[in-house]
């Protein structure tokens, strides 16, 4: 045994060796984050390229939603690849973080490459990434409903359809999507100095013409990326605008034909949508080597490597001279020509929320378009981070020692108490059982919400957070310094989520009890399959059932709509006001909510002795007396913790605000956590403030919960107290 | 109504236990703190007035099940099985207080028991039913004497009564039971309407049974397999010569020095021999 163990240290000692002796040449690395086709096409390109030069390139594919993430933390530590393949429009924020650097004579030559894709990846003048693949818009066209494609996008937008389908439709709630109008009006998303640049007599004009087709029924209203797919597949539009990725989930019988968008007009000339461009961006310790320079050049101009990525990979190449027979390839690659590369500035990412809100509260007509935009403009101010003047740490810090020594203190004199030490000695078997789950809860729960409340000090992006003591807290408690109950303040928010909880517990309530005593009558027939079909809409995960509900209040398509038409109601354009909106996300949340409590009422309520109800039958009580007299106060002990768990679990309903009504109109149906989380994550990644809104929910309900057990533990003391004085004076 | 699981409301004190009914029917207050007052002084409820149910102990809790039932002033109050969930010492005290109450109310009271001690102890007029018919209604003690079906007749007294297939003789003016290893002489005011060689099924209590020495006066041998001492009595199980098995009461100090396998010879007088009529099971005297 001893042999065989020397033998085994020898050989890992000899591997350890031969490693680090190894004089082979170093092998490149390179990330992506691309899956199925694109990825493979990626890989057979770099394996071709390790054939052509003999160097080694260890591929590594990261799921998308931690890619930015992930190079953000790996590539300062060295841990980084020499060659990332992303999308451009990140490029400022990595540049500014020192996550890229120029590619020099990786770009090959220049002149290859379609002008706006070099564009694209051109920052401050200096080209920092090497486009491989274009994405922007073209026109799928359905050939049996539209033969012959008109010569402007007005005259399609304006062709005569038979009834139930539509000449022409895109994701027109989409600030993305519209962007492609607002450019041919020589509008713009972002100036130059990164402001709000969606405003004026350029950006109303793109508003007001999409807002009167919609009016006019030429495209469908209220149209998200699901619709426009499912409207194009099912034969009812003729055309769409959309970019390469509609092309995998379309499933069509009809013919089919991807072309360049048309111009609009005559006057106005080309659309001109947002062009993404795919580069391979080389990291500073990448861009000093030389084999990862080539590796970025073989990729991008290769015939082997773009052969392989148009065809299998379906990439659309940013190149100006590509032959190729693919007519799709061929659309697309033209449509780019007129494509403005999206900004790559982080001041995007704010710019979204608002100006997707403007173009929703037009086309439902419940503005025009000066003033939605001018709100916009000033909601993208106001989210846009402001610079808050550092402050000292020192009062918080004493705050904080201050509470450490009152905490010591307490804690030492406890120990004084007489029973303390022997309490210790007794209960040690117990603290070995809850060792594990104290450690466990203090890494997952505590830490993290300590985390979370050291975070809402500071202010500024994840990457230069900047400590400002509670500058946050003072900002949100005085609704930014706008009025305390203005839209989006934390008060009129706060109201909201009140309301919303209160709503939605009493219908759970109400809803669960009633169909629980209907499912607990001895003679009822088939109740099983009740129990079970009333308990699905729990079971199926929340954002499916928030999904489907969202499409079931879409205004044109949607179920509710199509339901109140038979009776002869007006189709209700359910998110353009604050009560219909409001009233959607609680008709979610009841569906979703009513089966626990229902569940929960079921077994309470076989824990009724039917003797008690015949007493109080007996007694003389109807139906309804014995229900709130003896039923229901009976339901209580076992129905309030639900209750109060059913209330936090709807003051956090996350999913229900978020997909349903998205906090529409204007984000008036946003509660509390959707808020939060749109600080953190569309308002330029505001994590502090985020954090604040956090920790004063987390104090709101911690509060509220610890309000409630005081007033129960007061209540059943008193109730204590009179019996035993009762007793006293009895026994006197 | 007063019901075996007590059924009180469990969310509420007694005070408002006993208020339920009251307030229901939208008496004032001073009726209902009356009434309360009236109550628990007759059950001794007073101290516990603010207790919650689960605060009591069973016996208190059947007090307090009485006590709704007593505010309401009810003709007729109905009693299921009340005692049944307590102990056999708190039931001997609650079947006491039960009488008192009974006799204080001085309104009609239904007792359904299955407990032939609280049957006999408590009734006025016993009813004995069977499947939801009536077989019997009299006098506790008459009902116990005379009973007229087999079924009364098994299902008062205890140990059970000893029953046993015979067949009639006549003997001169008296009759005869005989069956396998036993031999009654029956007093006429038992038999009526009786035949030659009838078939009966014979009911003879354990109580009524005495140990003989001369087997002249004996109708039955004994042999003895268990004996029951309880201090005061004591019972003797064992079979007849026929193999049918039969239960007597003997002396305590006949039990100390009985063994298993003596023989007893027994002897009963002959107005004690309830005579059933085999088919119908109805009394020979009925």
């Amino acid at each position: 045994m001893r042999e065989h163990g020397l033998k085994l240290v020898a050989l890992v000692l000899l591997a350890l060796f031969a490693t680090a002796c190894d004089e082979g040449p170093p092998r490149l690395s390179l990330w992506h984050a691309y899956r199925g086709d694109e990825a493979t096409a990626l890989e057979e390109a770099v394996h071709r390229f390790e054939l052509e030069s003999g160097l080694g390139v260890d591929v590594l594919a990261v799921p998308f939603a931690g890619y930015a993430s992930k190079l953000e933390a790996a590539i300062p530590r060295e841990h980084g690849p020499d060659v990332f393949v992303d999308v451009h429009n990140r490029l400022g924020k990595f540049e500014r973080l020192g996550l890229v650097a120029p590619v020099g004579d990786a770009l090959g030559e220049a002149k290859d490459f379609a002008e706006p894709a070099l564009k694209a990846v051109t920052v401050d003048g200096k080209v920092l990434g090497v486009p491989l693949a274009q994405k922007s818009f073209a026109l799928y066209i359905n050939r049996s409903l539209l033969p012959e494609t008109p010569k402007t996008l007005t005259a399609l937008v304006e062709t005569k359809m038979p009834a139930g389908t539509f000449p022409f439709a895109y994701e027109s709630e989409s600030a993305y999507s519209h962007a492609a109008f607002l450019h041919t009006f020589h509008g713009e998303m972002l100036t130059s100095t990164g402001d709000f640049g969606m405003v004026g007599k350029e950006a109303e004009a793109s508003l007001d013409l999409v807002h009167r087709w919609t009016e006019e029924g030429h495209i469908p209203g209220d149209a998200d990326g699901a619709l426009v797919a499912q409207l194009f597949s099912s034969g009812k539009v003729a055309a769409v605008m959309s970019g390469p990725w509609l092309l995998a989930d379309l499933h069509v019988r009809f013919p089919l034909r991807i072309e360049p968008l048309p111009p609009l007009d005559e006057v106005h000339g080309a659309i001109r949508p947002y062009l993404t461009v795919d580069a391979a961006m080389l990291t500073p310790s990448g861009a000093g080597k030389p084999g990862a320079r080539s590796l970025a050049r073989f990729l991008a101009h290769e015939r082997s490597s773009l052969e392989i990525r148009s065809s299998l990979g379906r990439q659309i190449l940013p190149l100006r001279n590509v032959e190729t027979q693919d007519a799709v390839a061929m659309a697309f690659r033209r449509a780019a020509e007129d494509a403005i590369p999206m900004p790559t500035s982080g001041a995007m990412r704010a710019a979204w929320v608002p100006a997707d809100q403007a173009i929703r509260k037009v086309l439902r007509g419940d503005a025009s378009s000066h003033d939605a935009l001018v709100e916009a403009e000033e909601r993208f101010r106001n989210a846009a981070a402001e610079a808050e003047p550092s402050s000292s740490p020192t009062p918080l810090f004493l705050v904080f020692s201050f509470g450490l020594v009152l905490a010591a203190f307490a804690l030492v004199r406890r120990a004084k108490t007489a029973t303390f030490r022997s309490d210790l000695r007794a209960s040690k078997e117990a603290y070995r059982y809850l060792g594990v789950a104290t450690v466990t809860v203090f890494f997952l729960v505590i830490v993290p919400l300590l985390v979370g409340a050291v975070t809402s000090f500071y202010s500024g992006t994840r990457n230069a957070p900047v400590y400002v003591g509670l500058a946050n807290y003072v900002s949100i408690l005085t609704a930014r310094g706008g009025p305390l109950f203005g839209n989006g303040s934390f008060y009129r928010t706060l109201a909201v989520t009140v309301l919303w909880t209160v709503v939605n517990v009493a219908f759970h309530v109400v809803i669960g009890l009633v169909l629980a005593l209907i499912l607990s009558k001895p003679k009822l027939a088939a109740r099983p399959l009740y129990r079970v079909l009333l308990i699905l809409p729990w079971a199926a995960p929340s954002y499916i059932t928030a999904l489907t509900w969202k499409g079931m209040f879409q205004k044109q398509f949607g179920a509710v709509n199509a339901l109140l038409g038979l009776v002869g109601v007006e189709p209700v354009s359910w998110f353009s006001k604050f009560s219909t909106a409001f009233a959607a996300n609680v008709t979610t949340n009841v569906w979703l909510g009513f089966p626990f409590m229902m569940v929960v009422a079921m077994g309470a309520l076989t824990s009724i002795p039917k003797e008690v109800l015949e007493a109080a039958e007996i007694d003389g009580a109807t139906r309804t007396q014995r229900f709130f007299r003896v039923t229901l106060p009976l339901l209580r002990p076992s129905l309030l913790p639900s209750v109060i768990l059913g209330a936090v679990w709807t003051f956090n309903m996350f999913n229900v605000v978020f997909l349903v009504s998205g906090g529409d109109p204007d984000g008036s149906t946003d509660i509390l956590v959707s808020e939060a989380y749109r600080w953190a994550f569309t308002r330029d990644a505001q994590i502090g403030y985020a954090a604040a809104y956090a920790v004063i929910i987390f104090v709101l309900l911690f509060s509220t919960s610890e309000l409630s057990d005081w007033w129960k533990r007061r209540r059943d003391a008193q109730a204590r107290a009179a019996i035993a004085a009762h007793v006293l004076t009895e026994g006197a | 109504m007063v019901f075996q699981s007590y059924a009180l409301y469990p969310h509420l004190n007694v005070r408002d236990n006993l208020a339920f009914g009251l307030r229901l029917r939208k008496a004032d207050d001073a009726t209902i703190a009356a009434r309360i007052k009236e109550a628990s002084d007759m059950l001794g409820l007073a101290p516990l007035l603010d207790r919650l149910p689960k605060e009591l102990s069973g016996g208190q809790r059947q007090r307090v099940a009485m006590g709704r039932a007593i505010v309401r002033r009810a003709n007729l109050y109905l009693f299921d099985e009340p005692l049944s969930n307590l102990d056999a010492a708190l039931r001997a005290d609650v079947r006491v207080d039960i009488r008192k109450l009974h006799t204080k109310l001085g309104a009609t009271s239904l007792y359904v028991t299955h407990d032939q001690t609280e049957a006999m102890t408590l009734a006025d007029t016993l009813w004995v039913l069977n499947k939801g018919r009536v077989e019997q209604k009299g006098a506790p003690l008459d009902v116990y004497e005379r009973p007229q079906t087999k079924f009364v007749a098994s299902f008062l007294g205890s140990p059970r009564i000893n029953l046993v297939s015979a067949a009639l003789k006549r003997d001169g003016n008296s009759w005869i039971a005989t069956s396998k290893g036993l031999s009654v002489h029956l007093s006429s005011d038992r038999v009526r309407d009786a035949k030659e060689g009838a078939s009966v099924i014979l009911g003879m209590r354990p109580h009524d049974l005495r140990v003989t020495k001369s087997t002249a006066d004996a109708f039955a041998t004994l042999h003895v397999d268990v004996i029951e001492a309880l201090g005061s009595e004591a019972f003797a199980y064992g079979t007849l010569e026929g193999g049918t098995p039969f239960i007597a009461r003997i002396e305590p100090d006949l039990a100390r020095i009985t063994k298993i396998g003596d023989a007893l010879h027994l002897s009963i007088s002959g107005d004690r021999v309830h005579l059933f009529d085999q088919t119908t099971e109805r009394a020979l005297d009925a």
